[in-house]
C-alpha cells in the first residue's frame, strides 16, 4: 500500500492574450487510487496583474493518496478562464499534465489550448466574447483521438509540485 | 425632423477643462501679481520709508538693495534656447562615424566572382520557388551593406541575388474548413459555443464536469387540478366527491387485488403444510422439520389474519359505496334537481351456487381446524408452562417447610404451636391447591365447548366480512354519463351557486426558489370542479434548486386570492422529461368560506342527517396533477446536473438539497441497507406491492448497479496490484486518514495519525463503530416512548448534518470573508451622528439596531453577542418592598393589639418618612436627637416615644420580629396613636437596607 503526497502550488499563467485570469483545476486518478486527505479540485482567484502579463495565483495543492497500483497515476487537469471587465467569464484554455513520478521538487509548465470554432463563432468571439467549449471536458485528460478537433495554442500554466513517495519500493517500484 | 440634442459632456473631459481653466486663471493671476509687484516697487519701498515713531530706520536707502529678493533669480539663472546643430553639419559629423549604405542598385558583376556569368536556374527549367517579397530599396540597401563586409560575396547566389528560401507562407489556409464536419464529429470532440457569462456561486468548483454555468432545465408540467372539496360544492357535490373517492379506492384495491393474492398465498401455504404432514405423517419428525412446520403454521396464521382484514376492508368499502350512492339518490329526489353526472351501476355476477357453497364450507372447515390446532397448541404450551411453574412452586414450598421445621426444633416450642403450625401449613396447602385449581385449565373441559364456539365465531366472522355463498358478486361501476338539471329548472339558491361557479377562474403560479418565475393562464372553474391547464414551463436554471412551489390562485372578477400552495420535490437527476409520469399532489386550505346560496362553504359544519347530527367540517382541498422533471436538450442530452459528485467532496451538488431529503435519500439509496432490511422483514416476492423493491434488489444482486460507470482498461489492473482490495480496505491508517478528511466527528480533530500501520490501535475505531451500530437502533430506555426516541435520533441526525454543513461552509468564501473593506465615512454619516446626539439615551421604545455581520468563518471567541431587546413586560418585580413592608407591619401591629383600636397618625408618619432617608445618608449618627426635638416641636404637646430600627433586608420575618421586640404595641393607653414609617435604600447586588421608624404618640 504505497502512498503519494503531492504538495505544491499553481504558480501562475503567462502567454495568454489577455490577463485577468483564473484557473479551475482538478486531479484525476485511476480506480486504484484513494484520496486520503486534501482537496482534489478547486479554483483560484482572478489575478489582474498591474505590470507584466503573468498572472500569479500561488494556489496551494496538498494531496495525499494511497494506491494499490501505479495505473492511473494522478493527472492534473486545468482550465484557464478569463474574466473580462464586465465580470463575464470565458474559457481561455484547457491543459493537463501528469504529476511527476519521481520524488522531489518539480517545476512544470503546462501548455494549454482551446477549441477553435467556425468563422462565425470566431467572429462572435472577437466582438462579444465567449467561445467554443468542449462538451465533455473529460477529453482534456482522456486519450481519445483528437485529430478532428481544431484548436489554437494558448499560454502556459506554471506549477511547482513536490512529490513524496512512500512504500513504493516495497512493491518493486524504484524511484 | 429636427432633434435638439443637448450634447452630453463626458465628466472626465469636463474635469480636465475645469482644471485647465483654473490653472490658467491661477497662472494669469500670478503673472499679474508679479508684474504689479514690479510696478509697485517704488511704492513698496516707500512703505519702508514711513516714519516709525521714534525708532530710526534699520537700514539706509543705499544699503537696501542688498536685501531685495527679486534680484537672485536673475542673478543665478540663465535662460538659453535649445541647442541645435544644423542638419548638414550633423551629417557631416556623423559621416566620420557611421556608414550609410547606398540605396542604388548594385551591378550584378560586383556581386559575382570575377569573370562569372550569372546563372538563372529557372531558365534551366529548375523549380526555384517564389522568393519572399522584399522591397527593392531594402534589397539594395542590404546588398550594398553585405558587399562591404568581409566575404560578403558568399551571401549571393549564382544568379547574383541574395540567397533566399522560398516564401514559407502559404497563400491559403491549410486548416480544413469546419462547417461540413460538424455532423460526424465524435461526441467527445464536439464543442459548444458558450457566451461569456457572469459566473455564479452555484457551481464554483466544477472543473471536471461539463457546464460551469449549468445549462440545466427543469420542465414543470402543470396538467390540471381536481377539487375534492370546494366551497362552492353543493351537497350533492360533496356526496359525489365522496363517492368518486371511494370508487377510486375500490379501483386501486381491485387493481392490487391484495385479497386475492393473500388467499392464494394462504392456499399455497396450507397445501404445503398438508403435504409436509402427509409425507412425514407416520414417522417421527426431526427437530428441523418441527421447526419448519411451526414456521409454516405461524405464517398461515399471519396470512389468514391479513387476508381477513383485507377482505373486511373490501366488504366495508363496497357497503360504503352503496350507502353513499343511496344518499345521493335520496338527495336528488329531495332537492328535485341533479348537479352531478355520477351514476353507479351494480353489476351482478352470478356464481355457481353449489361449488360456491362447497368452497365456503371448505374454507370454514380449514379455518376451524387451524384455529383448533392453534388453541390446542396454545393450551399445550400453557399447560407446560403451568407444570413448570407448579414444580417450582412446590420446590420452594418444600424448602420453606424444611426451614420451618428447623426453626421449630430450635425453638422447641409447644405442641399447640406445632399444631397451629400444621394447621397453618394445611391452610397454606389448601390455598395453594385452590390457586392451582384456578390456574389449571382442565385438559378436556374448557376445550370441548371451545371447538363449538370456534366454529360459531368463524361463521360469524365470515358472514361479516365476505359475501354469503351463492350470493352474486357485486361489481360497482361508476360513470359520469348522467346529465345535470338545466339551470332554469333549479331553485334560486342553486342558480346563484352555479353563477358563482362560472365567475371563478383559477391559475397557478410557479415559484422557483421562492421567486415567481411563471404562471399559467387563468382558466374557468368547470361545473365538475376540474380545471385543465395543460401547460409546460421550461425553467432554465442557474441556481441550485431549493424549492419548487406551485401556488393555486382563485380569481373572482379582478381580485384573486391564494387558495393553497403545493411544494413539489426537486426531481432526482435521473428523472427526465418524457419518462416522468404525472403525479397528483394533494393540497388543502383552511380558509373559512360561507355562502348564502347552495354552496356548502369551507370550514363550515355540514350535516346530511335530517336532525342535523353527525356534523362534519370540510376544508377546501384537491389534487394538483403536475410533473417536474429535468429537460432534454436538442441532441438528447439531459439538461440535468451530474448525478452525484464524489462522496466527501467539498461541494455538494444537488444531492444534498436540505437536511431532510439528505437524510431520507441517503437511507433510500443505500441498496445494501435496503437488502438487509428486505431479508430481515421477509418480503413476499410475489406481492405485487413489493415488485419494484424486488426488482431493484435483483438488479443490485446481479451487480449491475454497483458496476463502475466508466470503462477503463482496468481489467489488467489485478495483475499489477500491489495488494488486494481487502488488504487495501482494511488498512487502519488509511481508514483513519480518510475518516479524518471526511470530518467524521470522532476523528475531526485527530492531530497525529501514526506513520506506521502497526501503530494504529483498534481502539481508535471502537467509539465510531459503536455509534454506527447504534445509529439504527432506537434506544427507548432513555426516553419515555418510542416517538420521543425517534425524534431525539432525528435531532441528532440534523445536528450532524448542520455540523457538516458548517464545515462545508468553512471552505466557501465570499468576497467579504477574504477582503476586509471598511466603509468610508461620508459627510452624511457625520450628519446622522450629530442627529444622534439629540436622541434620548434610553429610548422608550428601542428599535432594532443593525449589527455588523460576522460570517461563520471569521467567528472568533468574543464575536457572538446576544442582544435582547425587551419591548414590554408586565408583573415585573420592582425593588419596592418599601410599601409592602409598611403595610405588613401595620397589619401586624393591629393584629398584636386585638382589643384596642389602633390609630395611625398620618402627620407624624409623613414626617418620619422624610426623616428616614437622612438617617440612611448620615449612617444614623447624631441625627436622631436633633430630629426628635424637631418632631416634638411639630407635634406639640403629644408625648412621643419611638426609635428607628435599622436592618438589612432579606426576608420579612426578622423585621416583624424586631418590631415586635420593641414592645411598642403593648401600650394600653386608650388615647395612643402610632406612627410607622419604612424606608428602603437599595445598594448594588440586591443589598437593601431597611429603616423602620416606629413611634407612639400619647395625647394629653
Amino acid at each position: 500500500m504505497a502512498e503519494l503526497h503531492i504538495i505544491g502550488h499553481i504558480v501562475g499563467a503567462s502567454g495568454f492574450p489577455q490577463n485577468s485570469l483564473f484557473c479551475k483545476w482538478g486531479v484525476h486518478t485511476g480506480g486504484a487510487w484513494r484520496l486520503l486527505s486534501g482537496l482534489k479540485e478547486g479554483q483560484t482567484q482572478v489575478d489582474i496583474p498591474q505590470t507584466g502579463d503573468v498572472a500569479y495565483w500561488s494556489h496551494p495543492i496538498d494531496l495525499h493518496y494511497a494506491t494499490k497500483g501505479i495505473q492511473g497515476w494522478p493527472k492534473l487537469h486545468l482550465q484557464v478562464w478569463h474574466q473580462d471587465s464586465f465580470g463575464r467569464c470565458q474559457l481561455y484554455g484547457y491543459g493537463y499534465c501528469h504529476v511527476p513520478s519521481s520524488p522531489g521538487h518539480h517545476r512544470i509548465s503546462c501548455a494549454t489550448w482551446r477549441p477553435l470554432g467556425s468563422w462565425q463563432e470566431q467572429l462572435a468571439q472577437t466582438f462579444v466574447g465567449g467561445g467554443p467549449q468542449l462538451r465533455s471536458p473529460d477529453l482534456i485528460y482522456s486519450g481519445a483521438d483528437r485529430y478532428r478537433l481544431h484548436t489554437e495554442a494558448m499560454g502556459t500554466v506554471d506549477l511547482e509540485l513536490g512529490v513524496i513517495m512512500r512504500h513504493f519500493d516495497k512493491y518493486g517500484v524504484e524511484s | 425632423m429636427m432633434v435638439h440634442e443637448s450634447p452630453t459632456l463626458d465628466p472626465l473631459l469636463a474635469g480636465l477643462v475645469t482644471a485647465f481653466i483654473v490653472t490658467a486663471v491661477i497662472i494669469t493671476l500670478l503673472l499679474f501679481l508679479k508684474l504689479r509687484r514690479r510696478d509697485n516697487r517704488p511704492e513698496f519701498r516707500r512703505l519702508q520709508d514711513l516714519p516709525m515713531g521714534e525708532e530710526a530706520p534699520l537700514v539706509r536707502d543705499e544699503e537696501e538693495d542688498a536685501f531685495v529678493i527679486e534680484k537672485s533669480s536673475q542673478d543665478f539663472l540663465e535662460v538659453r534656447k535649445a541647442g541645435y546643430i544644423g542638419i548638414r553639419k550633423r551629417i557631416q559629423r556623423e559621416k566620420e562615424l557611421l556608414y550609410t549604405p547606398s540605396n542604388r542598385p548594385v551591378p550584378t558583376s560586383i556581386k559575382l566572382p570575377e569573370n562569372v556569368q550569372p546563372r538563372y536556374l529557372e531558365d534551366e527549367g529548375l523549380y526555384v520557388g517564389k522568393r519572399p517579397p522584399v522591397s527593392q530599396t531594402n534589397k539594395n540597401l542590404l546588398e550594398n551593406r553585405i558587399l562591404k563586409m568581409e566575404e560578403g560575396k558568399k551571401w549571393f547566389g549564382d544568379d547574383g541575388s541574395v540567397i533566399a528560401l522560398p516564401d514559407p507562407i502559404k497563400e491559403s489556409s491549410t486548416r480544413p474548413p469546419l462547417f461540413h464536419m460538424e455532423e460526424d464529429l465524435h461526441p467527445a470532440l464536439q464543442t459548444v459555443y458558450r457566451k461569456a457569462l457572469k459566473s455564479k456561486d452555484a457551481n464554483m468548483y466544477i472543473a471536471g464536469t461539463a457546464d460551469p454555468e449549468g445549462d440545466y432545465q427543469l420542465d414543470v408540467d402543470v396538467s390540471g387540478l381536481i377539487f375534492s372539496h370546494h366551497p362552492l360544492f353543493s351537497r350533492e357535490h360533496v356526496l359525489g366527491a365522496r363517492l368518486a373517492q371511494l370508487y377510486d379506492r375500490y379501483l386501486t384495491r381491485q387493481h392490487n387485488n391484495l385479497t386475492g393474492h393473500l388467499t392464494d398465498k394462504l392456499n399455497g401455504l396450507r397445501s404445503a403444510l398438508r403435504n409436509m404432514l402427509e409425507i412425514h405423517g407416520g414417522q417421527s419428525l426431526t427437530q428441523g422439520m418441527q421447526q419448519r412446520i411451526y414456521d409454516y403454521s405461524l405464517e398461515v396464521r399471519n396470512t389468514r389474519q391479513l387476508r381477513d382484514s383485507e377482505q373486511e376492508k373490501d366488504r366495508t368499502l363496497l357497503k360504503n359505496i352503496i350507502k353513499v350512492w343511496k344518499d345521493i339518490k335520496a338527495l336528488r329526489e329531495f332537492q328535485k334537481f341533479t348537479n352531478t353526472p355520477y351514476k353507479l351501476y351494480l353489476r351482478k355476477q352470478n356464481v355457481d351456487r353449489a361449488s360456491d357453497e362447497r368452497e365456503f364450507e371448505d374454507e370454514i372447515l380449514a379455518e376451524v381446524m387451524e384455529l383448533e390446532a392453534e388453541s390446542e397448541e396454545d393450551y399445550q404450551r400453557r399447560l407446560a408452562e403451568y407444570k413448570k411453574q407448579l414444580g417450582e412452586w412446590k420446590l420452594s414450598r418444600r424448602k420453606q417447610k424444611a426451614k420451618k421445621k428447623k426453626r421449630k426444633k430450635k425453638e422447641k416450642g409447644k405442641v399447640q404451636d406445632d399444631k397451629e403450625e400444621i394447621k397453618g401449613e394445611d391452610q397454606e396447602l389448601s390455598e395453594s391447591e385452590g390457586f392451582v385449581e384456578e390456574d389449571l385449565p382442565k385438559p378436556e373441559a374448557p376445550n370441548m365447548p371451545d371447538f363449538d364456539s370456534i366454529e360459531q365465531r368463524v361463521r360469524e366472522k365470515a358472514s361479516r366480512i365476505c359475501r354469503k355463498p351463492g350470493e352474486p358478486v357485486l361489481i360497482p361501476e361508476l360513470c359520469a354519463s348522467g346529465n345535470a338539471t338545466a339551470s332554469e329548472l333549479c331553485p334560486r339558491a342553486e342558480i346563484a351557486r352555479r353563477e358563482d361557479v362560472t365567475r371563478r377562474h383559477l391559475f397557478v403560479k410557479i415559484l422557483y426558489n421562492d421567486k415567481e418565475v411563471s404562471r399559467t393562464e387563468s382558466r374557468p372553474l368547470n361545473t365538475d370542479f376540474r380545471v385543465h391547464f395543460g401547460q409546460i414551463f421550461n425553467l432554465k436554471i442557474i441556481n441550485c434548486p431549493q424549492s419548487i412551489n406551485l401556488q393555486v390562485f382563485e380569481e373572482i372578477g379582478s381580485s384573486c386570492s391564494l387558495l393553497a400552495q403545493v411544494f413539489i420535490p426537486v426531481p432526482e437527476p435521473s428523472v427526465l422529461t418524457g419518462s416522468a409520469p404525472l403525479e397528483e399532489f394533494e393540497f388543502s386550505s383552511n380558509q373559512r368560506v360561507m355562502f348564502d346560496h347552495e354552496g356548502v362553504g369551507s370550514d363550515v359544519p355540514l350535516s346530511f342527517e335530517a336532525d342535523g347530527s353527525n356534523n362534519q367540517t370540510l376544508l377546501t382541498s384537491g389534487k394538483l396533477s403536475c410533473c417536474v422533471s429535468w429537460g432534454i436538450g436538442e441532441d438528447d442530452v439531459p439538461l440535468a446536473p451530474p448525478v452525484s459528485q464524489q462522496p466527501g467532496g467539498v461541494h455538494s451538488g444537488l444531492g444534498r438539497l436540505d437536511t431532510v431529503t439528505c437524510i431520507g435519500a441517503g437511507e433510500l439509496l443505500d441498496i445494501k441497507k435496503l437488502r438487509e432490511w428486505a431479508t430481515q422483514s421477509r418480503l413476499d416476492p410475489n406481492d405485487p406491492e413489493n415488485a419494484p423493491i424486488m426488482q431493484l434488489l435483483k438488479v443490485a444482486r446481479s451487480g449491475e448497479v454497483t458496476a463502475p460507470d466508466y470503462f477503463r482498461l482496468e481489467q489488467l489492473q489485478e495483475e499489477f496490484n500491489f495488494v488486494t482490495d481487502e488488504e487495501f480496505e482494511s488498512s487502519k491508517r488509511f481508514r483513519l486518514l480518510r475518516l479524518r478528511n471526511k470530518g467524521v466527528a470522532e476523528f475531526r480533530n485527530y492531530k497525529c495519525v501514526p506513520a506506521l500501520e502497526s501503530e494504529v490501535s483498534d481502539k481508535v475505531f471502537q467509539d465510531y463503530e459503536k455509534r454506527l451500530k447504534e445509529e439504527d437502533i432506537i434506544d427507548t430506555k432513555e426516553h419515555l416512548d418510542s416517538h420521543r426516541a425517534l425524534v431525539a435520533k432525528y435531532l441528532q441526525k440534523i445536528r450532524e448534518s448542520v455540523i457538516n454543513r458548517f464545515l462545508l461552509a468553512k471552505h466557501r468564501y465570499l468576497l467579504s470573508d477574504l477582503v476586509i473593506e471598511e466603509e468610508i465615512t461620508s459627510i452624511g454619516f457625520l450628519g446622522i451622528n450629530l442627529f444622534k446626539l439629540a436622541e434620548p439615551k434610553r429610548p422608550l421604545k428601542p428599535q432594532r439596531k443593525e449589527r455588523k455581520k460576522v460570517t461563520a468563518q471569521n467567528l472568533s471567541d468574543g464575536d457572538i453577542k446576544l442582544l435582547v431587546n425587551i419591548i414590554r413586560a408586565y408583573d415585573i418585580p420592582v425593588r419596592r418592598p418599601q410599601s409592602k413592608i409598611e403595610k405588613i407591619l401595620k397589619e401586624k401591629i393591629m393584629e398584636w393589639r386585638p382589643r384596642h383600636p389602633t390609630r395611625w397618625n398620618r402627620f407624624c408618619t409623613t414626617t418620619l418618612k422624610r426623616f428616614l432617608p437622612k438617617l440612611e445618608l448620615s449612617g444614623g449618627r447624631d441625627m436622631a436627637e436633633g430630629h426628635r426635638h424637631e418632631l416634638q416641636s411639630l407635634l406639640g404637646d403629644n408625648r412621643i416615644s419611638g426609635f428607628p430600627l435599622h436592618l438589612p433586608f432579606s426576608e420579612i420575618r426578622p423585621i416583624i420580629e424586631a418590631v415586635h421586640s420593641t414592645g411598642v404595641h403593648n401600650i394600653q393607653a386608650s388615647n395612643v396613636e402610632f406612627a410607622l414609617a419604612v424606608y428602603v435604600h437599595p445598594y448594588p447586588d440586591n443589598v437593601l437596607s431597611v429603616w423602620v421608624y416606629l413611634a407612639s404618640l400619647v395625647c394629653p
